[in-house]
């Protein structure tokens, strides 16, 4: 999919402005270059606007604003109105789609804030030779560019570098969900659970004792639903919380005290370093319960299999074991010089021969193989459960280990946080004290998130135990049975899609783990000095450094920036959307020689896709311009007129 | 087309492949098609076509169970 044309009329600093980009594949970068405030990042949020109706790269100052272009609405007489439009005309090989967003303003007074607006969107789609409005413009639009994906595709370079600051965690969590495109499982598995309520309800009247169970079992469905929404909310706070942490600390971090920096970059890797050490005594626990149901039933057999053992290898000693009835049988016969079929076997010869072998045969029976094979066994499991120490002794040095780690580290954090709200600057303590203020706020925030995981595992439990309950009053007749074959069928179906949707999502999590590590290494410029970037299960990104720790909390702005690039390539890739990108300020963030690496790998790993870039000057040097020209097809130039509040675009010119 | 068709046949597929009964299977597959097939704005309709797609799985013996 790719952007034929955007057509911008009175939209902010463009009063009549149509973009081709180039749709050439092998030349696929189109660069647009522009001063800052030429209206770089109004074209970006002229983009998202037209196809969702959002304008998220605004900046905060700029909100309040009309979208229509202030001298052509400064130039309307009283009751006169204005048309503000964007249109983008979309397809694979030619135009097939147009996306045309429309608000029209009425002026009402010389205040832009009376005017009157009215909002509309259209899609018109190619049919032959016809272009036709479409009925479902929405469902349309989640087909070919659903907005929940919108920002892997549409997004600013510069506000990248905020992606991997705080709690990336979530942000990687609902990237990798928006990608999977789960929606269509999410959906399913909605509307079975609907379906499953319904038909209990249709069973409602036929057991009294059924509708009693019937009654808790919608009311514990209730709960769970406020606790899970308390959950979310909760989980939300956190990461806004975190997220107000993260802004003060860059604010203390660029303070003028030489000793402030030092004390707040200290806290920053300290911080960094307690939330690893968190994480990793936390699997730790996991490891150590999972242990503790892995070896439970067999230590508890432990004297039973001891027993077991002494015993078969008394038996063994005693001769009693292997069993000799064959041998001893064979034998007899041996003796007596008579096979049982009557054949003379006294003298030597074939039928003799015969026996004997059968004799030598006899020792590896079906019977001593089978006492063989559960010896060994014994053996196995009695070995087992001599695992267990070593495995529980293991975890358990390690948890030690980490919880004097954390007390060290808290103890410094403490101190870092009382010498920084000694300080006399005003400002420095205001932060400091806000910052404290969070800090705590966010302890009581895990608390709480903590006891809110309970109360909805706690319901989960409850309600699965009232659905059997439920089942088992239906399954008592048979005319409530058909409607409990009913709700089982529906129920089977939404456990397997559970795990269905589990299985797919972690698939494409390593999928993008993969892609992230190949694109990242290949990007910096530090050679070396990253070995490894991972996204384990929990969602949590790390980049390892070549002694083993996570870089993640040490990486300069410039690198992350390029972190981020990596792992947008890599959603990019495994989405299965060939949609086209648009970057703001690509390398905003990244020095000379970087950029240089940027701008030469970067369109390896776009190969195919349709690029627009919008760069500043100091972004697109020569050097940038010449390593990327084998692969620009178009580049244009911004120049704003400020006299007439307006864009135009014009073609480069170096 | 740009939609996601690799995931969705994926999807597919990752039922297909899964070690539950026929019916269930069946059930599953049908209620997905479905869903790639219709728009959202058709859903006040799902309710009538997800019962019409579970009867049709149900097997039955299975409603004429007794307990």
């Amino acid at each position: 999919m790719k952007i034929f044309s955007i057509t911008l009329q009175n939209y902010r600093q463009y009063k009549s402005v149509k973009i081709e980009p180039s749709t050439d594949e092998k030349r696929n970068f189109t660069v647009i270059q522009g001063p800052n405030g030429a209206g770089k990042t109004n074209l970006m949020n002229a983009l998202t606007w037209c196809l969702y109706g959002i304008e998220p790269h605004l900046s905060s100052d700029s909100t309040g604003f009309l979208r229509a272009n202030m001298a052509a609405f400064s130039d309307l007489k009283i009751d006169d109105d204005l048309d503000v439009r964007v249109q983008i005309s979309l397809g694979e090989t030619k135009p097939e789609y147009i996306i045309d967003r429309k608000e029209n303003y009425v002026k009402r007074g010389a205040k832009p804030e009376n005017a009157i607006i009215n909002q509309a969107r259209t899609i018109l789609f190619l049919d032959r030779y016809d272009w036709k409005t479409h009925a479902y413009p929405t469902s349309l639009l989640n087909r070919i560019l659903p907005e929940d994906v919108s920002a892997f595709f549409f997004f600013d370079g510069e506000r990248l570098d905020e992606f991997f600051k705080a709690e990336s965690r979530e942000k990687v969590r609902d990237a990798l969900l928006d990608v999977s495109q789960v929606t269509l499982l999410d959906n399913a598995l909605g509307r079975l659970d609907g379906l499953k309520d319904d038909i209990r309800r249709s069973a409602k009247g036929l057991s009294s004792q059924a509708d009693v169970i019937l009654e808790k079992l919608e009311a514990c469905k209730k709960e769970l639903g406020g606790s899970q929404t308390k959950l979310r909310g909760l989980e939300t706070d956190k990461t806004e919380t975190i997220r107000l942490i993260s802004g003060i600390d860059e604010k203390l971090k660029n303070s003028p005290r030489e000793n402030i920096q030092t004390l707040q970059n200290e806290r920053q890797t300290l911080t960094q370093d307690v939330k690893g050490l968190q994480d990793e005594t936390s699997e730790a626990m996991e490891d150590l319960n999972s242990a503790i149901v892995r070896f439970g039933p067999i230590i508890f057999a432990k004297p039973a299999v001891d027993l077991a053992i002494n015993e078969v290898e008394k038996r063994y000693k005693t001769g009693e074991l292997p069993p000799k009835i064959q041998e001893q049988y064979l034998n007899d016969l041996l003796k007596q010089g008579k096979c049982i079929c009557g054949t003379d076997i006294a003298s030597h010869g074939t039928p003799r021969e015969n026996v004997e072998r059968q004799l030598h045969a006899s020792s590896f029976s079906e019977i001593e193989d089978q006492i063989r094979e559960g010896k060994f066994e014994l053996g196995e499991i009695h070995k087992r459960t001599g695992d267990f120490p070593k495995i529980a002794d293991e975890i358990g040095v390690n948890i030690v280990k980490n919880s004097e780690t954390l007390k060290r580290k808290g103890d410094r954090l403490k101190e870092i946080s009382e010498i920084l709200s000694k300080y006399d600057e005003e400002e420095i303590q205001r932060l400091e004290s806000d910052r404290l203020r969070l800090q705590s706020q966010k302890e009581k925030l895990l608390e709480e998130i903590g006891l809110a995981r309970g109360e909805v595992e706690g319901k989960k439990k409850e309600f699965a135990s009232l659905e059997n309950l439920h089942k088992n009053e239906l399954r008592k007749s048979a005319k409530h049975a058909a409607v409990q074959s009913q709700v089982d069928l529906c129920q089977k179906a939404i456990a397997s899609m559970d795990g269905i949707k589990t299985n797919i999502v972690d698939e494409i999590r390593k999928i993008i783990e993969a892609k992230t590590k190949q694109y990242f290494l290949s990007l910096i410029w530090k050679k070396g000095t990253f070995v490894d970037v991972k996204i384990d299960e929990s969602y949590t990104l790390s980049v390892v450094h070549k002694g083993g720790w996570n870089a993640l909390g040490t990486l300069s702005a410039g690198e992350r920036q390029m972190l981020a690039l990596s792992f947008m390539a890599a959603l990019k890739e495994v989405s299965g959307f060939h949609f086209p990108v648009v970057i703001d300020t690509p390398l905003g963030r990244i020095s000379r020689e970087p950029k240089d690496n940027v701008a030469e790998s970067l369109p390896k790993y776009l190969e195919g896709t349709q690029v627009t870039m919008l760069m500043t000057d100091e972004e697109y040097t020569e050097s940038v311009r010449k390593r990327m020209s084998p692969r620009i097809g178009k580049e244009l130039k911004l120049e704003y007129e400020e006299s007439k509040d307006q864009t135009l675009v014009m073609k480069y010119a170096s | 087309m740009s939609k996601p068709v690799e995931i969705n046949k994926m999807i597919i597929q990752r039922i297909r492949d899964s070690e539950v009964d026929d019916d269930v299977r069946d059930f599953m597959i049908e209620v997905l098609q479905f869903e790639i097939s219709n728009p959202k704005e058709l859903s006040p309709r799902y309710k009538d076509e997800y019962l019409k797609m579970l009867q049709k799985h149900i097997r039955p013996e299975k409603s004429s169970q007794k307990p």
